[in-house]
Protein backbone atom coordinates (compact mmCIF):
# COMPACT_ATOMS: atom_id res chain seq x y z
CA UNK A 1 0.00 0.00 0.00
CA UNK A 2 1.32 3.25 -1.08
CA UNK A 3 2.70 5.44 1.94
CA UNK A 4 -0.13 8.29 1.34
CA UNK A 5 -2.44 6.35 1.37
CA UNK A 6 -1.60 5.18 4.56
CA UNK A 7 -0.98 8.60 6.17
CA UNK A 8 -4.42 9.57 4.19
CA UNK A 9 -6.29 6.42 6.34
CA UNK A 10 -4.63 7.56 9.41
CA UNK A 11 -5.50 11.14 9.28
CA UNK A 12 -9.11 10.05 8.20
CA UNK A 13 -8.99 7.83 11.67
CA UNK A 14 -7.46 11.13 13.58
CA UNK A 15 -10.12 13.08 12.06
CA UNK A 16 -12.78 10.57 13.08
CA UNK A 17 -11.37 10.74 16.62
CA UNK A 18 -11.21 14.37 16.76
CA UNK A 19 -14.65 14.26 15.80
CA UNK A 20 -15.95 12.18 18.26
CA UNK A 21 -14.04 13.75 20.95
CA UNK A 22 -15.83 17.01 20.27
CA UNK A 23 -19.38 15.34 20.05
CA UNK A 24 -18.91 13.43 23.49
CA UNK A 25 -17.23 16.90 25.30
CA UNK A 26 -15.50 16.10 28.32
CA UNK A 27 -17.30 17.44 31.34
CA UNK A 28 -16.09 20.57 32.49
CA UNK A 29 -14.74 20.03 36.26
CA UNK A 30 -16.44 21.64 39.21
CA UNK A 31 -14.54 24.18 40.39
CA UNK A 32 -13.96 24.39 44.39
CA UNK A 33 -15.32 26.99 45.81
CA UNK A 34 -12.65 28.28 48.41
CA UNK A 35 -14.54 31.08 49.94
CA UNK A 36 -17.18 29.42 51.54
CA UNK A 37 -17.61 26.05 53.79
CA UNK A 38 -15.41 24.11 56.33
CA UNK A 39 -16.00 21.81 58.67
CA UNK A 40 -17.94 22.41 61.55
CA UNK A 41 -19.84 19.63 64.33
CA UNK A 42 -23.25 20.01 65.55
CA UNK A 43 -26.08 17.16 67.04
CA UNK A 44 -28.11 14.94 64.27
CA UNK A 45 -31.78 13.80 64.74
CA UNK A 46 -30.20 10.57 66.70
CA UNK A 47 -29.01 12.88 69.58
CA UNK A 48 -25.48 12.20 68.69
CA UNK A 49 -22.42 14.41 67.68
CA UNK A 50 -22.29 14.80 63.70
CA UNK A 51 -18.85 16.13 62.50
CA UNK A 52 -18.89 17.16 58.54
CA UNK A 53 -15.39 15.32 58.15
CA UNK A 54 -16.49 11.95 59.01
CA UNK A 55 -18.19 12.51 55.57
CA UNK A 56 -15.34 11.93 53.79
CA UNK A 57 -15.55 10.12 51.22
CA UNK A 58 -18.83 10.83 50.83
CA UNK A 59 -20.58 13.68 48.55
CA UNK A 60 -22.65 16.04 50.33
CA UNK A 61 -26.00 17.64 48.98
CA UNK A 62 -26.68 20.17 52.39
CA UNK A 63 -29.20 22.62 52.69
CA UNK A 64 -30.74 24.86 55.99
CA UNK A 65 -34.57 25.16 56.80
CA UNK A 66 -37.03 24.54 59.19
CA UNK A 67 -39.93 22.15 59.74
CA UNK A 68 -41.97 24.73 60.34
CA UNK A 69 -41.76 26.09 56.87
CA UNK A 70 -44.40 24.79 54.72
CA UNK A 71 -43.82 26.01 51.74
CA UNK A 72 -39.71 26.07 50.36
CA UNK A 73 -38.57 24.18 52.90
CA UNK A 74 -40.29 20.85 52.89
CA UNK A 75 -40.62 21.23 48.52
CA UNK A 76 -36.11 21.35 48.59
CA UNK A 77 -36.33 18.40 51.16
CA UNK A 78 -38.34 16.44 48.43
CA UNK A 79 -36.25 17.61 45.24
CA UNK A 80 -33.03 16.54 47.45
CA UNK A 81 -34.35 13.16 48.21
CA UNK A 82 -35.74 12.84 44.99
CA UNK A 83 -32.05 12.84 43.71
CA UNK A 84 -31.27 10.84 46.53
CA UNK A 85 -33.41 7.81 45.48
CA UNK A 86 -32.21 8.39 42.03
CA UNK A 87 -28.65 8.12 43.17
CA UNK A 88 -29.56 5.18 45.36
CA UNK A 89 -31.06 3.51 42.04
CA UNK A 90 -27.99 4.08 40.46
CA UNK A 91 -26.54 2.16 43.27
CA UNK A 92 -24.45 5.52 44.95
CA UNK A 93 -26.44 5.81 48.06
CA UNK A 94 -23.63 4.50 50.28
CA UNK A 95 -21.34 7.68 48.63
CA UNK A 96 -23.55 10.28 48.79
CA UNK A 97 -25.48 11.81 52.26
CA UNK A 98 -28.10 14.88 52.52
CA UNK A 99 -27.96 16.87 54.88
CA UNK A 100 -31.02 19.40 56.54
CA UNK A 101 -29.44 22.08 59.14
CA UNK A 102 -32.07 23.56 61.22
CA UNK A 103 -32.69 27.12 61.59
CA UNK A 104 -34.77 26.63 64.32
CA UNK A 105 -33.54 24.31 67.24
CA UNK A 106 -36.39 25.40 69.86
CA UNK A 107 -38.85 23.49 67.80
CA UNK A 108 -36.33 21.38 65.88
CA UNK A 109 -35.04 19.41 68.64
CA UNK A 110 -33.48 15.62 67.54
CA UNK A 111 -36.60 13.84 68.18
CA UNK A 112 -38.62 15.54 66.39
CA UNK A 113 -35.72 15.93 63.19
CA UNK A 114 -35.92 11.91 64.00
CA UNK A 115 -39.92 11.94 63.11
CA UNK A 116 -39.99 14.30 60.41
CA UNK A 117 -37.10 13.25 57.76
CA UNK A 118 -37.82 9.40 57.46
CA UNK A 119 -41.00 10.15 55.40
CA UNK A 120 -38.42 11.52 53.15
CA UNK A 121 -36.91 8.31 52.23
CA UNK A 122 -33.71 9.48 51.66
CA UNK A 123 -31.66 8.94 54.72
CA UNK A 124 -31.33 12.40 55.80
CA UNK A 125 -29.45 13.01 58.39
CA UNK A 126 -31.05 16.18 60.26
CA UNK A 127 -28.36 18.87 62.26
CA UNK A 128 -29.17 20.70 65.15
CA UNK A 129 -27.44 22.48 67.66
CA UNK A 130 -27.63 25.72 69.99
CA UNK A 131 -28.30 29.03 68.42
CA UNK A 132 -25.05 30.28 68.68
CA UNK A 133 -23.30 26.91 67.29
CA UNK A 134 -25.93 26.90 63.81
CA UNK A 135 -25.28 30.38 63.41
CA UNK A 136 -21.10 29.72 62.95
CA UNK A 137 -22.06 27.04 60.56
CA UNK A 138 -24.51 29.52 59.03
CA UNK A 139 -21.97 32.03 58.79
CA UNK A 140 -19.29 29.71 57.26
CA UNK A 141 -21.65 28.86 54.34
CA UNK A 142 -23.10 32.44 54.08
CA UNK A 143 -26.32 31.75 55.12
CA UNK A 144 -28.41 34.55 56.63
CA UNK A 145 -31.22 34.08 58.79
CA UNK A 146 -33.07 35.79 60.71
CA UNK A 147 -35.94 35.26 63.52
CA UNK A 148 -39.51 36.56 62.81
CA UNK A 149 -41.06 38.76 65.78
CA UNK A 150 -43.71 35.68 67.63
CA UNK A 151 -46.86 36.13 65.88
CA UNK A 152 -50.34 34.39 66.72
CA UNK A 153 -47.68 31.96 68.89
CA UNK A 154 -45.65 30.73 65.74
CA UNK A 155 -42.60 32.62 64.13
CA UNK A 156 -41.05 32.22 61.12
CA UNK A 157 -37.56 32.50 59.48
CA UNK A 158 -36.13 35.04 56.55
CA UNK A 159 -33.13 32.90 54.94
CA UNK A 160 -31.34 31.88 52.16
CA UNK A 161 -32.07 28.73 50.47
CA UNK A 162 -29.04 27.51 48.67
CA UNK A 163 -29.05 23.81 48.40
CA UNK A 164 -24.71 23.10 48.78
CA UNK A 165 -23.08 20.25 47.02
CA UNK A 166 -20.04 19.59 48.74
CA UNK A 167 -17.34 17.23 47.44
CA UNK A 168 -15.34 13.89 48.73
CA UNK A 169 -13.31 16.17 50.60
CA UNK A 170 -15.98 18.49 52.61
CA UNK A 171 -15.49 21.35 49.94
CA UNK A 172 -18.22 23.34 48.19
CA UNK A 173 -18.38 22.73 44.62
CA UNK A 174 -21.12 24.30 43.68
CA UNK A 175 -24.95 26.35 45.05
CA UNK A 176 -28.23 25.83 44.00
CA UNK A 177 -31.20 27.60 43.87
CA UNK A 178 -33.72 25.76 46.30
CA UNK A 179 -35.76 24.98 43.01
CA UNK A 180 -32.79 22.95 41.00
CA UNK A 181 -32.90 20.86 37.92
CA UNK A 182 -33.17 17.39 39.63
CA UNK A 183 -31.38 16.03 36.67
CA UNK A 184 -28.63 18.69 36.86
CA UNK A 185 -27.75 17.98 40.31
CA UNK A 186 -27.95 14.17 40.12
CA UNK A 187 -25.46 14.45 37.69
CA UNK A 188 -22.99 16.80 39.23
CA UNK A 189 -22.84 14.03 42.41
CA UNK A 190 -22.16 11.76 40.50
CA UNK A 191 -19.38 13.85 38.59
CA UNK A 192 -17.68 14.18 42.21
CA UNK A 193 -17.86 10.45 42.39
CA UNK B 1 -65.70 20.48 42.28
CA UNK B 2 -66.58 23.34 45.00
CA UNK B 3 -68.88 22.06 47.40
CA UNK B 4 -70.61 25.08 47.78
CA UNK B 5 -71.25 25.04 43.95
CA UNK B 6 -72.71 22.14 44.33
CA UNK B 7 -74.73 22.70 46.66
CA UNK B 8 -76.08 26.00 45.31
CA UNK B 9 -76.85 24.16 42.23
CA UNK B 10 -78.84 21.24 44.04
CA UNK B 11 -80.16 24.10 46.10
CA UNK B 12 -81.38 26.03 43.23
CA UNK B 13 -82.77 22.86 41.24
CA UNK B 14 -84.81 22.09 44.85
CA UNK B 15 -86.19 26.07 44.99
CA UNK B 16 -86.79 25.85 40.64
CA UNK B 17 -88.92 22.99 41.53
CA UNK B 18 -91.02 24.87 43.87
CA UNK B 19 -91.19 27.73 41.94
CA UNK B 20 -88.70 29.88 43.82
CA UNK B 21 -86.24 30.10 41.03
CA UNK B 22 -85.88 34.01 41.20
CA UNK B 23 -84.52 33.42 45.46
CA UNK B 24 -81.99 30.77 43.93
CA UNK B 25 -80.79 33.36 41.90
CA UNK B 26 -79.23 35.67 44.44
CA UNK B 27 -78.09 32.44 46.28
CA UNK B 28 -75.69 31.27 43.69
CA UNK B 29 -73.20 33.83 44.45
CA UNK B 30 -70.32 31.19 44.53
CA UNK B 31 -70.71 30.52 40.88
CA UNK B 32 -68.50 33.63 40.13
CA UNK B 33 -65.76 32.21 41.60
CA UNK B 34 -64.05 29.32 40.24
CA UNK B 35 -61.18 28.05 42.26
CA UNK B 36 -58.44 25.63 39.87
CA UNK B 37 -55.45 23.67 40.33
CA UNK B 38 -56.02 23.16 44.24
CA UNK B 39 -53.70 21.44 46.02
CA UNK B 40 -51.51 20.81 48.89
CA UNK B 41 -48.09 20.02 49.73
CA UNK B 42 -47.73 16.70 50.82
CA UNK B 43 -46.02 16.51 54.57
CA UNK B 44 -45.09 14.02 57.33
CA UNK B 45 -47.25 13.11 59.44
CA UNK B 46 -45.83 15.13 62.12
CA UNK B 47 -45.45 18.18 60.05
CA UNK B 48 -46.91 20.92 62.20
CA UNK B 49 -47.82 23.22 59.00
CA UNK B 50 -48.88 22.50 55.48
CA UNK B 51 -49.59 24.65 52.37
CA UNK B 52 -52.00 25.03 50.08
CA UNK B 53 -52.41 26.49 46.46
CA UNK B 54 -54.48 27.38 43.78
CA UNK B 55 -56.20 29.77 41.32
CA UNK B 56 -58.65 31.96 41.99
CA UNK B 57 -60.60 33.80 38.98
CA UNK B 58 -63.45 36.12 39.75
CA UNK B 59 -66.27 35.77 37.14
CA UNK B 60 -68.53 37.51 38.67
CA UNK B 61 -69.14 41.39 37.76
CA UNK B 62 -67.88 42.62 41.22
CA UNK B 63 -64.92 42.85 43.43
CA UNK B 64 -64.20 40.55 46.12
CA UNK B 65 -61.78 40.49 48.88
CA UNK B 66 -60.11 36.86 49.59
CA UNK B 67 -59.31 37.17 53.30
CA UNK B 68 -58.04 34.00 54.55
CA UNK B 69 -59.00 30.10 54.67
CA UNK B 70 -60.73 27.11 56.69
CA UNK B 71 -60.00 23.86 56.91
CA UNK B 72 -61.51 21.44 59.55
CA UNK B 73 -58.08 19.53 60.15
CA UNK B 74 -56.27 23.19 60.59
CA UNK B 75 -56.91 25.22 63.65
CA UNK B 76 -55.59 27.75 61.79
CA UNK B 77 -55.19 29.42 58.53
CA UNK B 78 -53.69 32.35 56.58
CA UNK B 79 -52.86 33.98 53.94
CA UNK B 80 -48.47 33.92 53.59
CA UNK B 81 -46.15 35.51 50.67
CA UNK B 82 -43.06 34.15 50.22
CA UNK B 83 -40.79 37.16 49.72
CA UNK B 84 -37.19 37.17 47.94
CA UNK B 85 -35.47 40.28 48.47
CA UNK B 86 -32.65 41.87 46.88
CA UNK B 87 -29.49 39.63 48.44
CA UNK B 88 -31.68 36.25 47.64
CA UNK B 89 -32.91 36.01 51.26
CA UNK B 90 -36.78 34.10 51.18
CA UNK B 91 -39.26 35.59 53.80
CA UNK B 92 -42.93 34.83 54.39
CA UNK B 93 -44.76 37.89 54.78
CA UNK B 94 -48.78 37.85 55.86
CA UNK B 95 -51.02 39.01 53.20
CA UNK B 96 -53.75 40.90 53.82
CA UNK B 97 -56.91 41.18 51.90
CA UNK B 98 -56.04 40.10 47.77
CA UNK B 99 -58.82 42.00 45.83
CA UNK B 100 -59.86 40.65 42.62
CA UNK B 101 -61.99 42.73 40.48
CA UNK B 102 -63.96 40.84 37.60
CA UNK B 103 -61.81 39.15 35.24
CA UNK B 104 -59.30 39.17 37.64
CA UNK B 105 -57.12 35.71 38.43
CA UNK B 106 -54.49 35.37 41.61
CA UNK B 107 -52.13 32.12 41.31
CA UNK B 108 -51.33 30.20 44.53
CA UNK B 109 -47.83 28.37 44.07
CA UNK B 110 -44.78 27.23 45.30
CA UNK B 111 -42.61 30.05 46.29
CA UNK B 112 -44.97 32.59 46.06
CA UNK B 113 -48.22 33.37 47.72
CA UNK B 114 -49.04 30.29 49.50
CA UNK B 115 -52.15 29.49 51.53
CA UNK B 116 -50.73 28.54 55.18
CA UNK B 117 -51.94 25.81 57.17
CA UNK B 118 -51.16 25.10 61.24
CA UNK B 119 -52.18 23.84 64.16
CA UNK B 120 -52.99 21.01 62.20
CA UNK B 121 -55.21 18.26 64.20
CA UNK B 122 -54.50 15.58 61.11
CA UNK B 123 -52.14 16.11 58.46
CA UNK B 124 -53.96 14.68 55.30
CA UNK B 125 -51.37 12.20 53.27
CA UNK B 126 -50.59 12.12 49.86
CA UNK B 127 -53.35 11.12 47.71
CA UNK B 128 -56.40 12.67 49.66
CA UNK B 129 -58.10 15.27 49.03
CA UNK B 130 -59.69 17.50 51.50
CA UNK B 131 -62.02 20.77 51.41
CA UNK B 132 -60.58 24.13 52.22
CA UNK B 133 -62.88 27.10 52.29
CA UNK B 134 -61.70 30.39 51.24
CA UNK B 135 -63.21 33.47 52.97
CA UNK B 136 -63.62 36.67 51.95
CA UNK B 137 -64.69 40.11 53.53
CA UNK B 138 -67.66 40.84 50.91
CA UNK B 139 -68.47 37.49 49.82
CA UNK B 140 -69.96 34.14 51.18
CA UNK B 141 -66.58 30.99 51.34
CA UNK B 142 -65.64 28.98 48.29
CA UNK B 143 -64.74 25.59 49.17
CA UNK B 144 -62.92 23.63 47.16
CA UNK B 145 -61.23 19.90 46.90
CA UNK B 146 -57.54 20.16 47.50
CA UNK B 147 -55.48 17.39 46.41
CA UNK B 148 -52.75 16.49 48.87
CA UNK B 149 -49.48 15.65 46.42
CA UNK B 150 -45.96 15.75 46.17
CA UNK B 151 -45.55 18.16 43.59
CA UNK B 152 -47.68 20.59 41.60
CA UNK B 153 -50.25 19.18 39.10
Amino acid sequence: MPFYRVLAGRLGLLTLFLALAACAEPRQELPVNTRLGGDFTLTDHRGEAFRLADQEGRVVLMFFGYTHCPDICPATLARVSQVYRNLREAGDAGRVQPLFITFDPARDTPAHLAEYLPWFKADVIGLTGSEADIRAVAEQYGVVFLKSDPQDGGYDFTHSDYVYLLDQQGRVRKLYPSDFNIDEVTDDVQSLL
Amino acid sequence: MMYKAFFNRALARALAGAGLLALAAGASAADDLVVENAWLRAVPPVSPTMAGYFELRNKGDRSVKLEGAEAEFAGMAMLHGTETTGDGQRRMVHLGTIRLDPGDRVSFKPGGKHLMLMKLSDVPRAGETVAVCLTFTNHDDVCADFQVRHNSP
